[in-house]
């Protein structure tokens, strides 16, 4: 899985927001990416390209102690959102 | 050709537009310009185009007036300045916005306002230019003001951004930034070029720095505008 390209991230507050350019502006007109800490970490990985497990490894080698269990239900939960909002090429 | 002072500005509008200038009496400078506005015809094509495509069927002259303040709205950028949808009332020196999606209630609660409070202005009911001056930002009048024509030539310091919703008991709450930012952003003019919303997003960015961010739940009770007005009035002493 990977990000779409014609996307670029800018800080605004404490947040990350996710601005469509060239032709994206069009389509990606009416929603707004917000990305927190860990969000950002994922969307950093899929940026680069990887899968769902390379996810959850990722977050689980970062904070120690988490229930996978939990991780796995949050990555699900955000990769639902990034493929309902059509940001990511499977 | 008229020239207008608005947001600390001098432009030169090489247009003899009758909507502008019916609007623009108390705005006329005889000072130096610092940019001019002479927009050629694909510009006002462009407009029109993009008027068509939103179902939207304006006469020529007030698609002309808006594609003034779109070309002004992107060019106002080069002085730290961006445009944004909402109604901008000022009391005591100092100016609140009032967001919120078309038709929730905007300039109906500014009107409360003024009801309530007799010595407030209108700074912009619709379209204010927001801008950052010594590093404060400030809602600005302009003669683009929305249906009812409602604006005074004036700055004032921005001290409060107040998301509108509908509610059956006024409330109102400080939140934080980053829970309604795409509301916000859906109220700021997004200028066509990448560079142009980059650096607009980094302005807002910084406002949102210094200019706290409410939520008001309110009716049409004149009560509202008095709880809004003392929240924001004592969070700015």
């Amino acid at each position: 899985m990977k990000i779409k390209e014609g996307f670029i991230l800018r800080k605004c507050g404490e947040a990350d927001i996710v601005v469509p350019i060239g032709a994206n502006v069009e389509k990606y007109k009416n929603i707004m990416i917000t990305l927190s800490g860990t969000s950002r970490m994922l969307w950093d990985a899929l940026v680069k390209g990887c899968d769902e497990e390379a996810l959850v490894t990722l977050l689980l080698t970062t904070f120690e102690g988490v229930d996978e269990a939990i991780v796995r239900r949050d990555v699900g939960n955000f990769l639902t959102t990034m493929k309902k909002a059509e940001l990511i090429d499977e | 050709m008229p020239k207008l002072k608005m947001a600390g500005l001098v432009m030169d509008i090489c247009h003899d537009n009758p909507i502008l200038n019916q609007q623009i009496g108390d705005y006329l400078t005889e000072e130096a310009p610092d940019f001019t506005v002479a927009l050629d015809d694909d510009y006002i094509t462009r407009e029109i185009e993009e008027e068509i495509r939103c179902d939207l069927n304006f006469p020529k002259a007030y698609s002309e007036y808006l594609a003034i303040y779109r070309y002004i709205a992107t060019k106002i950028l080069d002085y730290d300045g961006f445009l944004m949808h909402g109604s901008a009332i000022g009391k005591d020196g100092r100016a609140y916005l009032f967001c919120a999606p078309s038709g929730t209630g905007k300039s109906t609660h500014t009107r409360l306002w003024r009801e309530a409070f007799p010595d407030c202005i209108m700074v912009n009911d619709d379209k204010p230019i927001i801008r950052k001056s010594a590093g404060e930002f400030f809602a600005c009048g302009t003669p683009w003001s929305g249906k009812h024509d409602l604006d005074t030539n004036i700055s004032l310091p921005l001290k409060g951004i107040v998301i509108l919703a509908r509610g059956e008991v006024n409330r109102i709450e400080r939140v934080r930034p980053e829970a309604v930012l795409g509301l916000l952003f859906n109220q700021i003019y997004r200028p066509s070029s990448n560079e142009a919303y980059l650096a607009t997003i980094d302005l807002v960015s910084e406002m949102l720095g210094k200019v706290p961010v409410y939520k008001l739940w309110c009716n049409m009770e004149q009560e509202a505008a008095i709880l809004a007005e003392k929240t924001l009035s004592q969070d700015s002493e």
